[in-house]
This record gives C-alpha cells, sequence and structure tokens, in this order.
C-alpha cells in the first residue's frame, strides 16, 4: 500500500522541508486532536480512523533526522507525480479548446475553476501546449486496434465491455464489432463477459438499475483506502468471475482481514468491503446493477471533458469532435458516442453545434434532387422499374415470411429457399447477407446456449451432490427461461420432473437420522414432512411412525410434566400438554392430559395474580407497611381467593423482616 | 444488604447508552433510573466551560456546540493516539468514559439514597487485552474499586439464566449494541452458566447503521438541490443528520417510513426514507453479522456442540426487524428479543451481587473450619472451596448469609452458580521456526475457557545464548502456529541466561490467564532457574502520572 507522505498529512513545509522539532510536534497533535474530532464521522471516520492508526510511524519518521530528509525526498517525488498528474488532466482539456487553434480567457477562468488551481498554472500549460502543437506534425496516423499484443487487446476489449455494461446488457452486433476490430473471435468475447447478451438495442428501454448511489460511495470509500478500483480488484478476480467464486473470495477475505487480529481502519474497510460483495454478488440482477454503476462511473473523465468544453451553454463543432474521438477511445461505437454526447448536452440544457449534424443537412438536400433526376428519368426507366418492382416484391415477401419466424433455423431455410431458386442479383446479394447474418447469429446462439447449459450442468450437479434438490430445480428453470429453443431443454425437463420424489426421498431419509430420543424434535419433523408432502411415498409409513410413539411420547411427556410441575414452571406444563394433544387428542390418554392442562392453567393464574401483587408490594419501596397494606388490601377485598395462604405467608415474611429491624 | 457485606452494582458502559443496576432485597436485578428518570444515559459527554454534563442534556447540546461534545467514545478504548482536545487539555478515552460512569452512579446514589463504592463493568466480549485493561481503568479514574470485568454476552445469558426454568439449555446471544458485535454460544445449566465459543467486531454496531442513513441523507440533499457540496464537512449539519438519522431507525422498527427533514446553509429539504430503502443501505451491515454467527457455529461444532435450543437478541439495535427476520431466515428458529436495553445491566449486577455473597459465603466457612482463604482469591478459588466443604457447613453458610443480608436463601444459593467464560483471543509468542521464519506459537488458543494455565517449552537458538527477548503477541486465530503479520504485540520480557549455555536449551514459558481475560507470563530457564515476567505493555492505557492526573480531574469535577 502507498504510504501517504507525512510532510503533506500534515501540512508542513516541503521545500525547504521543516525542520523544528517544535513546529513538527505541534503539528502531529493538531493534527491529531482533527483526526479524533473525525473518529466518529459517519463518512470520514475510516479515514480518520487510518491517520490515527498512522502517528506512531508519523512520530518516528518525523522527529528523527534521517528518516525525516528521506521522507522530504519522497514529498517532493510524490508533489511532483500529483503535478503531472494534474497537469495532463489540464491538458486533455487544453486539447479540447486547441481544436479550433487558440484558448480564450475565459475558457482559461474556467478551466481555474474546475481544477482549482492558480490561473499561472494554466498559463504554464497553455504555452506548453502551443509549443506541442508547433512542433507535432498535422495529421499524426492512428495506430490500429488490431495492432498491440493479445494481452493489450483483451484488456482493451474488458474496457469496451465495461463501458457498454451502462445500458445493462450487450448486443450481438456489439459483440461481432469488437471481435472484428481487434480481430478475436466472438466465442472468446462472450467468454469474457458474463453480462446479459441481446439482439438489438431498443432505445425505449427503462434506464438499466443501479446501485444506491449511497452505497456505491461507501464501496469506493473503502477501496481508495485499500488502494483498489473495484470490488473485482479487491477481490482479485477476473470480471467474468462466477457468483459462487466471488462469494467465496469475499468471506475468505474476510477471515483473513478479522483474522489479523489488529483493530485498524485497513481491516474496517476490508470487512465492510467484504460485506458488500455478499450482497453486491448474491444475484445476477445485483452484480448487474454493480456492474451497470462502475460503467457509469468510468465514463465520469468523459462527463468532465464534456463539461469543460462547455462556454455559456454552447459546445462548438470542433469540440464535439474532440469529444467524440474521446468517446469512441473509452470503447463506445460511433453512433453510440454521437447518441451519448447529445443526451448528456440535452439532459444540461446544452446547445451542441456539430459538423455532423450539418453533414446530415447536406445529405438530405442531396437526397431531395436525386428524386427529382430519378422522377424524370423514371418513365424511360419504367420497363426495367417493372422487372426490378417483381424481383423485389419476391425479395420483400420472402422478408415477410422470415420476419414472422420466430426460429432462427426456419429464418436460414427460407432465406435459402429463396437463394436456390433466384438467379444472382441485387436482392440475392441482400438475402445471401442475411443469410450469412442469421448463420453468426445462429452460431452465437449456440455457443451462449452451450456456455449456460454447461454451467447450470456444472452447478445443478453440485446442488444434487449437497441434496440441495430445489436450488437445482431453479437453475433448470432459469435454463429453460433463457433458452425456451435451447438444445438441452428437454434434458433439463427431464431432471425437473424427477426433483420432487428426490426431494420426497431426502426429507423422509431425514427423518429416520433423528435421535430416538429426541422425542419432540421427531413428532415436529414427522408432522412437517406430512404436512410438505401430502402425496408422498412415504406418508402411511410416516404416519404408522407417529402412531407408534404415542406411548413413548406420552412417557416422555409425562416425565417432563412432572419435572416442571415441581419447578412450578407452569407455562411448559400447559405447552408440553398442547405439544401431546395436537397429536393424539383422539388416544386413550388424551383425557388425562386435558384434565392436567386444565389444572396448570388455573396454576398458572394463580402464580400471575400473586406475581402481580408482589410487584404492586415492592413498587412501594422499602417501606414494609405500605407493602403489607397492599396484601391486605387485596385479602379484604377477595376473602375467598385461591391465593389467600400465599398472600398470607407474604405478609408473614414482611412481618418478620420488621421485626428484625426493629 | 448488611453492613458487612459490600454491595457491587453493574454497569453496563454502552457505546450509544449506558445504565446502571443492582440487585434489590427480593434478590430480583433491577435497573436505576437516572435523574431524568430514564433507566438508559446516552453515553455523550458535554464540556460546557469547566463543567461535565453527560446525557440527554449533553446530546442536545451537540447539535449546538458540536465540537465541545464526544460521542461514541467506547470505540476508541484502548487507542493509545485518540485524544480529544477542550480548552488547552487532552482527554484520552478512558478519562471520558469516568465521567459516564460518574453520572451513572451519582444519578443511582442519589435515587437510593446509598453510597456506591464497588462495581463490575461490562465490555464486549470481543475486546483485547488493551480495550479490558483500558475499561478497568475508567473505573478506576472515577473513583470506583471495579470488582471485575465481564462480558456483556456473559452477563446477558446471566441475566436470561435468571429468568428461565432450569432446563438445561445453549442459548446463542446475538448481542448488537450502539457499537460492536458480540456472538456467542452459552450452556445455560442448573448450577452452571457456561461459554462455549465466541465471535464478534468490536467495530459494526448500531451506529454504522445510522451512518448509512446520515450518508444517504446528505445524498439525497444534493439530488433535490442539485449541489456538489458534501453538507457532512459542516459539523453543525452533520451532528444534526447523526440525531435525525438514529431517530429515523427507530421509528422505521415501528413503522415502514418516516420523513426527515435536513436544513443546511438556508435550504429546507424533506426526505421521505422508507423501510425497505433503509435495509438496502444496510444489508451488508446484516450480512457481516450473518457471517461472523455462521463462523462461531463452525467453531462450535468443533468442540461438539452442533445444534442450539434458542436464539437470544440483546442490545437496543436487535429492535431493527430485518435482525430477526434475517436470523429466522438463516437459522430455521424466531429469536427472541430479551430486554435489550437493560439485560447487560442486570446480569453485570447479579453477577456482582455473586461476588459480594460469595465473599460473605466464604468468610463463614474459613471460620468454621479454619481454613485460610487468601483476601484476593477468585470466583474460581472460591468455587473450588466450597465444592470441598462438606454441605452441612456449607448450607449453615448459607442460612447465615441469607439472614444477615435480607436475601432469599434460593437467591444465596443462586450465588453459587458457576460462571465459565471463554478468552476471544489467541495469546502466543513469537519463535523462529525450523526454516529460521518469524511466526506466533499461540500457547492459549482462542475459546479456551479461562481461567486457564499453559507450560510450553521452548529452545535457545544459539550457542553461548545471553539473553532471550520474548514478544508477546495477541491475534484473532484459533490455530496454534500464526504468520507474525496477524498478530498485535502486547509485551515483551528480556530473560537474561547463564553464561556458557549450548544452543537448543530449554526455556519454559508459564502463560496464566483469570477469569476477566488478563494475562501473566513468565518465563524461565531449566539451568539456573532464572525468572523473568513480561509485562503487557498496555501503552494504548492511560497510566502513570497521566492515570493520577485524570483522577484527580475526575474526583475534583461535579458531572451533571
Amino acid at each position: 500500500m502507498t504510504q501517504q507522505n507525512f510532510f503533506q498529512l500534515l501540512n508542513l513545509s516541503v521545500d525547504p522541508p521543516e525542520e523544528d522539532a517544535k513546529i513538527i510536534k505541534a503539528a502531529i497533535k493538531k493534527k491529531q486532536t482533527a483526526w479524533s474530532r473525525f473518529r466518529n464521522h459517519p463518512t470520514k471516520g475510516i479515514q480518520a480512523k487510518r491517520f490515527l492508526d498512522l502517528i506512531p510511524e508519523i512520530r518516528k519518521v518525523m522527529l528523527d533526522p534521517v528518516l525525516r530528509k528521506e521522507e522530504a525526498r519522497k514529498a517532493k517525488r510524490q508533489q511532483h507525480v500529483k503535478d503531472e498528474l494534474k497537469a495532463s488532466e489540464i491538458d486533455r482539456h487544453l486539447a479540447i479548446y486547441f481544436t479550433k487553434g487558440r484558448v480564450t480567457d475565459d475558457e482559461i477562468k474556467k478551466l481555474q475553476t474546475l481544477h482549482s488551481v492558480e490561473v499561472e498554472t494554466i498559463l504554464r500549460r497553455v504555452i506548453q501546449k502551443e509549443k506541442e502543437l508547433a512542433s507535432i506534425p498535422s495529421s499524426v496516423p492512428g495506430t490500429a486496434k488490431n495492432s498491440g499484443t493479445l494481452e493489450e487487446k483483451l484488456v482493451a476489449i474488458d474496457k469496451s465491455l465495461g463501458i457498454q455494461m451502462r445500458k445493462g446488457y450487450i448486443t450481438n452486433e456489439e459483440i461481432s464489432s469488437l471481435a472484428e476490430t481487434y480481430s478475436i473471435s466472438q466465442d472468446e468475447i462472450i467468454n469474457r463477459t458474463t453480462y446479459p447478451v441481446r439482439e438489438n438495442n431498443n432505445p425505449t428501454d427503462i434506464e438499466p438499475k443501479t446501485i444506491d448511489k449511497t452505497i456505491e460511495k461507501v464501496i469506493n470509500r473503502n477501496l481508495k483506502l485499500l488502494e483498489k478500483s473495484s470490488l473485482y480488484e479487491f477481490l482479485d478476480l477476473p470480471v467474468n468471475s462466477g457468483l459462487e467464486s466471488l462469494k467465496n473470495r469475499a468471506e475468505k477475505l474476510r477471515a483473513k482481514a478479522i483474522a489479523a487480529g489488529q483493530k485498524n481502519a485497513i481491516v474496517t474497510a476490508s470487512a465492510e468491503l467484504a460485506g458488500h460483495c455478499s450482497t453486491i454478488f448474491k444475484s445476477e440482477k445485483t452484480r448487474t446493477a454493480y456492474d451497470v454503476s462502475k460503467a457509469l462511473a468510468d465514463l465520469d473523465a468523459l462527463n468532465t471533458d464534456i463539461a469543460a468544453a462547455e462556454m455559456e451553454g454552447v459546445i462548438r463543432a470542433e469540440y464535439f469532435e474532440a469529444l467524440h474521438k474521446t468517446a469512441t477511445e473509452l470503447g463506445m461505437g460511433a453512433d453510440e458516442a454521437c447518441s451519448y454526447i447529445e443526451a448528456y448536452c440535452l439532459d444540461k440544457n446544452w446547445v451542441l453545434k456539430s459538423k455532423q449534424k450539418r453533414r446530415r443537412q447536406v445529405r438530405l438536400y442531396a437526397t431531395a434532387a436525386a428524386s427529382v433526376f430519378i422522377v424524370i428519368a423514371g418513365t424511360i426507366l419504367m420497363f426495367q422499374m417493372l422487372k426490378h418492382n417483381r424481383l423485389k416484391n419476391e425479395y420483400q415477401s420472402v422478408l415477410a415470411h422470415v420476419k414472422n419466424q420466430t426460429q432462427l433455423e426456419k429464418k436460414r431455410d427460407l432465406l435459402s429457399a429463396y437463394l436456390d431458386t433466384h438467379d444472382q442479383g441485387k436482392f440475392t446479394d441482400k438475402a445471401e447477407k442475411k443469410f450469412e447474418r442469421i448463420q453468426i447469429k445462429i452460431k452465437k446462439r449456440n455457443a451462449i446456449d452451450k456456455r449456460d447449459y454447461e454451467k447450470a450442468l456444472k452447478q445443478a450437479t453440485g446442488f444434487h451432490e449437497e441434496k440441495a434438490y430445489e436450488k437445482a430445480g431453479v437453475i433448470y428453470k432459469k435454463y429453460l427461461k433463457n433458452h425456451p429453443q435451447g438444445h438441452h431443454v428437454d434434458a433439463f425437463k427431464q431432471k425437473i420432473a424427477v426433483i420432487p420424489g428426490l426431494i420426497d426421498d431426502r426429507d423422509f431419509q431425514n427423518l429416520t437420522l433423528i435421535s430416538p430420543q429426541d422425542f419432540e424434535k421427531r413428532i415436529t419433523a414427522y408432522n412437517t414432512y406430512l404436512t410438505n408432502h401430502p402425496e408422498g411415498k412415504y406418508r402411511d409409513q410416516t404416519e404408522k411412525m407417529i402412531s407408534d410413539m404415542s406411548r413413548d411420547y406420552y412417557r416422555y411427556i409425562a416425565r417432563k410434566i412432572k419435572i416442571n410441575e415441581k419447578e412450578k414452571n407452569w407455562e411448559e406444563c400447559i405447552r408440553l400438554c398442547d405439544s401431546y394433544l395436537t397429536f393424539y387428542k383422539e388416544s386413550d390418554r388424551a383425557v388425562d392430559i386435558e384434565g392436567e392442562r386444565y389444572f396448570f392453567q388455573k396454576q398458572l393464574d394463580n402464580s400471575q395474580l400473586l406475581e402481580g401483587l408482589m410487584q404492586m408490594a415492592s413498587r412501594v419501596g422499602r417501606n414494609n407497611v405500605k407493602a403489607r397494606q397492599v396484601y391486605l388490601d387485596y385479602l379484604s377485598a377477595n376473602p375467598d381467593s385461591p391465593i389467600k395462604y400465599e398472600v398470607k405467608r407474604e405478609i408473614a415474611k414482611l412481618d418478620k423482616r420488621r421485626s428484625k429491624y426493629r | 444488604m448488611s453492613e458487612q457485606a459490600t454491595k457491587i452494582f453493574g454497569i453496563d458502559l454502552g457505546t450509544a447508552y449506558s445504565s446502571i443496576a443492582h440487585v434489590d432485597e427480593h434478590g430480583k436485578a433491577q435497573v436505576i433510573p437516572n435523574s431524568d428518570n430514564q433507566r438508559v444515559t446516552p453515553s455523550v459527554v458535554f464540556f460546557d466551560e469547566g463543567e461535565i454534563v453527560v446525557g440527554d442534556v449533553a446530546k442536545e447540546n451537540s447539535k449546538l456546540y458540536p465540537n465541545e461534545v464526544v460521542s461514541f467514545v467506547k470505540r476508541a478504548m484502548g487507542e493509545a493516539d485518540f485524544a480529544f482536545e477542550y480548552n488547552g487539555e487532552s482527554f484520552r478515552a478512558e478519562e471520558i468514559s469516568s465521567y459516564i460512569i460518574k453520572k451513572v452512579v451519582q444519578d443511582a446514589e442519589q435515587a437510593l439514597n446509598e453510597k456506591i463504592t464497588d462495581i463490575v463493568i461490562t465490555c464486549p466480549a470481543y475486546f483485547g487485552i488493551n480495550e479490558r485493561e483500558a475499561t478497568q481503568k475508567t473505573g478506576e479514574i472515577a473513583g470506583y474499586n471495579v470488582r471485575q470485568i465481564i462480558n456483556e454476552p456473559t452477563a446477558a445469558a446471566i441475566a436470561y439464566g435468571a429468568t428461565q426454568s432450569d432446563d438445561p439449555r445453549i442459548v446463542l446471544v446475538y448481542d448488537l449494541g450502539g457499537g460492536t458485535f458480540d456472538i456467542t454460544m452459552i450452556e445455560i445449566l442448573p448450577d452452571s452458566i457456561e461459554v462455549i465459543c465466541t465471535g464478534g467486531d468490536h467495530n459494526l454496531g448500531g451506529k454504522d447503521w445510522d451512518d448509512r442513513i446520515v450518508a444517504h441523507l446528505a445524498q439525497e440533499f444534493q439530488n433535490i438541490t442539485g449541489t456538489d457540496m458534501d453538507i457532512l464537512e459542516d459539523a453543525d449539519t452533520c451532528q444534526d443528520l447523526q440525531i435525525a438519522a438514529e431517530k429515523a431507525k427507530k421509528i422505521l422498527g415501528q413503522r415502514t417510513k418516516t420523513p426527515v427533514v435536513i436544513t443546511h446553509g438556508g435550504e429546507r429539504v424533506k426526505v421521505e426514507l422508507t423501510r425497505e430503502k433503509f435495509e438496502e443501505l444496510t444489508e451488508s451491515l446484516v450480512e457481516r453479522t450473518i457471517a461472523f454467527t455462521h463462523e462461531m457455529l463452525e467453531k462450535a461444532k468443533e468442540k461438539g456442540y452442533s445444534i442450539f435450543d434458542e436464539i437470544i437478541l440483546v442490545g437496543g439495535a436487535t429492535r431493527m426487524p430485518q435482525i430477526s427476520s434475517r436470523i429466522s431466515k438463516d437459522f430455521s428458529v424466531t429469536p427472541k428479543i430479551f430486554d435489550p436495553d437493560e439485560a447487560v445491566a442486570k446480569g453485570a449486577a447479579i453477577y456482582g451481587s455473586k461476588l459480594s455473597l460469595n465473599d460473605e459465603l466464604i468468610k463463614r466457612i474459613a471460620k468454621k473450619t479454619n481454613i485460610e482463604i487468601k483476601e484476593d482469591s477468585g470466583v474460581v478459588e472460591q468455587a473450588k472451596v466450597i465444592e470441598l466443604t462438606p454441605k452441612k457447613i456449607v448450607d449453615e453458610a448459607v442460612q447465615e448469609v441469607a439472614q444477615v443480608t435480607g436475601y432469599s436463601l434460593p437467591a444465596v444459593e443462586e450465588s453459587m452458580r458457576a460462571i465459565k467464560d471463554v478468552t476471544s483471543k489467541s495469546f502466543g509468542v513469537v519463535v523462529k521456526n525450523v526454516g529460521k521464519q518469524e511466526e506466533v506459537y499461540n500457547l492459549i488458543q482462542k475459546n479456551s475457557h479461562v481461567p486457564i494455565d499453559v507450560t510450553k517449552q521452548f529452545f535457545t537458538g544459539a550457542e553461548l545464548q545471553e539473553t532471550v527477548l520474548i514478544r508477546i503477541m495477541e491475534n484473532d486465530v484459533y490455530d496454534q502456529v500464526v504468520p507474525l503479520n496477524h498478530a498485535t504485540e502486547i509485551g515483551t520480557a528480556v530473560l537474561t541466561l547463564p553464561p556458557g549455555l549450548p544452543k537448543e536449551s530449554p526455556v519454559q514459558i508459564f502463560f496464566k490467564m483469570n477469569v476477566e481475560g488478563r494475562l501473566q507470563i513468565t518465563a524461565m530457564e531449566s539451568t539456573e532457574s532464572r525468572t523473568v515476567e513480561a509485562a503487557i505493555k498496555t501503552r494504548s492505557v492511560v497510566q502513570g502520572e497521566q492515570l493520577e492526573e485524570a483522577k484527580e480531574r475526575c474526583q475534583s469535577l461535579v458531572v451533571y
């Protein structure tokens, strides 16, 4: 973990480095007080605790001349790195402004506010940027995305997939596009993600669910403390890991953090993050919400750039091109980048001047002119058009049939039949492309089907081994829901069909494992089996087991009643009676038990009455006379009370106590 | 109580609320209300120009004077570098906590019209040596004789055991307080209460639930007003929201939604907080408690305890519906909320009464049998004496004690019930293994019953070795051998060896832990039987001159 620099933490001068021990001690004390105040702050508490944990180390380093000197050197290096980072952020925004060839005063002021720096810092970067631009050739050939090592490509693909996840899914088209861009197979790309895959983007889709912003901030605060950028990095697992692996790793990290035995901020942050992993990775739904949140957060830098590009509610066309480039570099497609920037500006009520918009207008005019020409030439070409129309109608008829089909194979077959019966031409070319696309979709679908089937089978097998048949059933049903036409539907339907029988066997087996001496557990378990399996195979057997244990159970109840009766535990006696009567109401002994129950209820009522009196008496404090009067008043009002002897006994006790203290 | 028998009061020194209890003349544990007639006192301290105010008034003042008020100070117990500064003076967590103790004791003295000298204080089972030592010092600074520090779940089990029948049962105590979480398995038998296993986190409590609400409210303020400003930077607003959050959490225990008003910088925003949203925000916190519970149950299984009869919920934070429902779901048993605010204090009071009655019993037994019993003999030695004494003599002594103290016979007999606790941490020493790597060898393993004595022989590593550095380590691991970076050093000693010793000369190390979890270490070399005792380096705890200054300050203060 990168250590915080102590000079910076204590706000001490680095250049020249503070040497006065008195000033250093005062600074430590001041920070100690401030951090102690924040120790229990709702959001800053964990960082304050982290800093407090560092105090012994701070004292050791800052009060030793040699160590302090080295710390000052580190401070300068870290400050330099920090300055460079800041400079590169400023440069990124300047690059946008320089697309028009210069930077205005208003833009410099804007950057000053945005980056919280002095105006001179911005001006220095402007001068630097002007020098760079003067020396760089006018166009720099870009590097093809499909160059670079395989690892670099995979990193870029993962980044793109992450960005796409902000919709909550990725589309087949996006997978194809990535595969083409990076010359990697689509299967490989599908394997790198667990995101839901859809046919197309649907503009009418509701915005995907994200995790609550508060939770997101809590997670990020803890991640920052541990210098991690995501929960996946915290768990040291790839983004496409299965839920079980993620949860198991989270549990291991939690146990490891607690085992560290130190009560410090790092341990607390790790334990908190492990807790979050348990909730985030408990289902695909919650995991997707986290992935969407992460994807949106990854776009923060782009959003900052858009904000920087805005001046008085307008974004210039040149700036739009620069922003568009940034967005595509992040992994968005060209149209997608346009839509994203336009939507962002619309949300903020900013006007976006775009060259692409102008190009669209020009295309419109050109199309109109072409139409006029076609109308004039139409008469001449009418015969050709009739033939053309016939072919077109046939093609469109095929398309309509293809569209009506739900199964891809049927769509493919229709197109295949069309191609077999028509000569090469414009429409057969289209049909052929459509045919190829469908072939690709079928292949992709099969790949996803295979992946999901294997995953489901593995999970369900595990559950079968654990005899968690219900969970296995859920897995099978989920597959059937996602792949109603899948290749393995029948296999899974068969597996689902046998599950009730397996559950029945398991539950009955469990009954036989209960200790014979544990009567209450046995009777409850038998009853539960009958309730859960009204048509169960072992119903008769279970009923016989209940009937067979009638005598033993009676003996057990009688024994327990005896013990509790001795202890005057009337509530427990009543419960035991009820427990017997629930199952053996018609038995010979039920009458006896009912009688006993009546007796115990009476005893309970009396004891509660007496208890109430005693409480009243104790409430009057240590004054025995008043307490005594409580009892006397009761006897006077209830001369024939069933508890009169007990009340008289209490009075006698009070009298005895009084006489002792006289 | 008679003049001879000293009455011992039980204090639950909580992160958010504290209370004091005693056993009355009927043998029942009762919480004593404070001067505001409330049975719990907020653990909040307000420094008001030379005066110290504790409780509800301090909590109210925290809104106006956030920088003069300290809350949740229990979380900083045992932290050497926590220091609250007021008027140029620095206050440690122990001293601030002593004001809370002083307040509850003063109010109790007023209510009962009797002087209080001896107390038992509770602490989370998961507190380590430093934190327990700090709790002990807290009572001493306040000017009282701290008879013992006992674990909160054990105290709750004692209180629970006192209200139930004598049927043997195994109980899980799920204690979620304001700042700490403990999960403990306890066996309640007719003649003893025995802790089997414990786990928990002393950085997880109701306060964390409040903090999530505060963070959510701050976020909602930003969403509604469209500002990026962090309103929690303002101390007044932050304090306001913390109080509002606690109130909202309590309301959501009864209702499904509640409005909260946020006022900051002239803006007034109303947020409706639903129970659903609250449970969503805090789900990960519940997960952590469940994970600890599963872990503890696994360890209990290893000790041969695979089932339990019931789960009792203790601590105000267990009133949240999500706790009961999650426990029911995970463990297929409906938990019982048992006196969440008072169980711990009452249990401590019962234990205090037990100590006091035991003292009386032992005195009388010693007189009748002419056995010499040390004045500072602990509960275990006392229990042994009672066990070995003929029943007739014990019965006579019990009768005498009942007569003199005014307690009933059953109450005196009940005081002889043994309480067996476990250590929540492992303790060991740093050794070098065959690969010359440093690691920790645990002599006392977590969840061992206390008191416990362990002796282990080690060997010197070099020829003519002159000294042995013994580093005593505390950790949270069950294993016998633990990596060094998983443990914290709590003490050291240097044993000087006789000259000319060969390599691999034996050195014996003795670990002795008492019922309170306090550790004594001795090391001895076998040639000349030279010994050394290791001092537990409670650097984190106030001591020496600082301790005396704190005591003097506290004595001269009136706490309101």
